[in-house]
């Protein structure tokens, strides 16, 4: 009786048997968690994009909103060069410098210039205190921030009335009617962004 | 007795079924991440194509007073269409066709589906000579 129990195990064959079946519920388990892993990361990767098309998007359209347009610079009513002091508008195909009313919080803000531009791949935007001539601001030394990275093309494009071409460069002075910024941002789609510029 | 007992393990068709309820679940959680990953794409295309309504409402913010219609694609395979007709009621002392019904249109497939997103919205109209 001793004896007997004293064998009473598995077999070889059961443990081979017991084993590789638990080593195939171990693969598939496995597998498909990893799957799940590459999944979430690559939904969190698409997520991002759409977050980042939708954040910088808005953003651009409310900072061209706010542009500042008008005889109201701040010193109240100027004669002469007023239309210069007030409103500015000014930029290239790859540069848009415009001025705007931008308030932090509630409370604080003020005029500020704020310059849109590719630098070293990544879309940047830079501003500087709307004192003094717009065109003599050293914008290396303007704080900035980064809004896209990875961007392939940055084009803006300018236009003076309503249903005209679009036009490249904005220099004369004024205020155009209408923006257009094409982005493409790590070589994917982006929508054509139109904006209407209030006057 | 006892070698009885010890000759019962798991029978074939219980390990059969055991196998079978496992794999149904692991399709089961398959299905969902893939509708997942679908629900994400599908949202990606709607804040585009919104985008994309949004600048063309802002492209066409002046249109000709007899109305307008018209239509084109873009690279991301977005259809769009741009419709203005006069505005019928309360224009007053305003000149026929000055104030125009606009209705933009995107539409895009995704996968077997077809996708749309309508703006209306209210623009100027003017005669251009």
């Amino acid at each position: 009786m001793s004896v007997l129990r004293r064998e009473a195990g598995f077999t070889l064959v059961e443990v081979v048997v017991a084993l590789s079946v638990l080593s195939l519920i171990m693969l598939a388990t496995v597998t498909a968690l990893r799957t799940f892993a590459n999944t979430q990361q690559s939904l969190d990767r698409m997520m991002g994009r759409v977050d980042e098309v939708r954040t910088v998007s808005s953003l651009l359209r409310d900072l061209v909103d706010s542009a500042a347009l008008g005889a109201d610079g701040g010193e109240g009513l100027t004669l002469g060069g007023g239309a210069r002091d007030a409103a500015y508008f000014s930029g290239t195909d790859g540069v848009l410098m415009f001025k705007a009313n931008i308030l932090f919080g509630e409370r604080f803000g003020g005029q500020y210039v704020l310059r849109f531009s590719r630098e070293e791949d990544a879309l940047v935007m830079r501003w500087h205190t709307a004192k003094g001539d717009a065109r003599a601001i050293d914008w290396a030394q303007a704080p900035f921030r980064r809004l896209v990275a990875q961007v392939d093309l940055f084009e803006v494009a300018y236009r003076a009335v309503p249903g005209a071409d679009w036009v490249p460069e904005w220099r004369n002075g004024g205020v155009p009617v209408a923006l257009r910024l094409r982005l493409r941002a790590a070589g994917r789609f982006w929508p054509e962004l139109i904006m209407p510029v209030p006057r | 007795m006892r070698y009885v007992r010890r000759g019962q393990g798991f029978s074939l068709l219980e390990m059969l079924v055991a196998l079978a309820i496992l794999a149904l679940s692991l399709g089961a959680l398959y299905q969902a991440t893939s509708g997942a990953t679908r629900n994400a794409r599908s949202a990606e295309k709607y804040a585009y194509g919104v985008e994309l309504a949004r600048s063309l409402v802002a492209e066409y913010a002046q249109v000709p007073a007899s109305g307008l219609s018209t239509q084109g694609e873009t690279a991301g395979g977005f259809l769009w269409r741009v419709q203005a007709r006069p505005a019928q009621a309360g224009s007053g002392s305003l000149p026929p066709g000055a104030v125009q019904d606009i209705e933009v249109a995107v539409s895009w497939t995704d996968g077997p589906k077809a996708r749309r997103v309508v703006l209306n919205s209210v623009v100027a109209g003017v005669d251009r000579q």
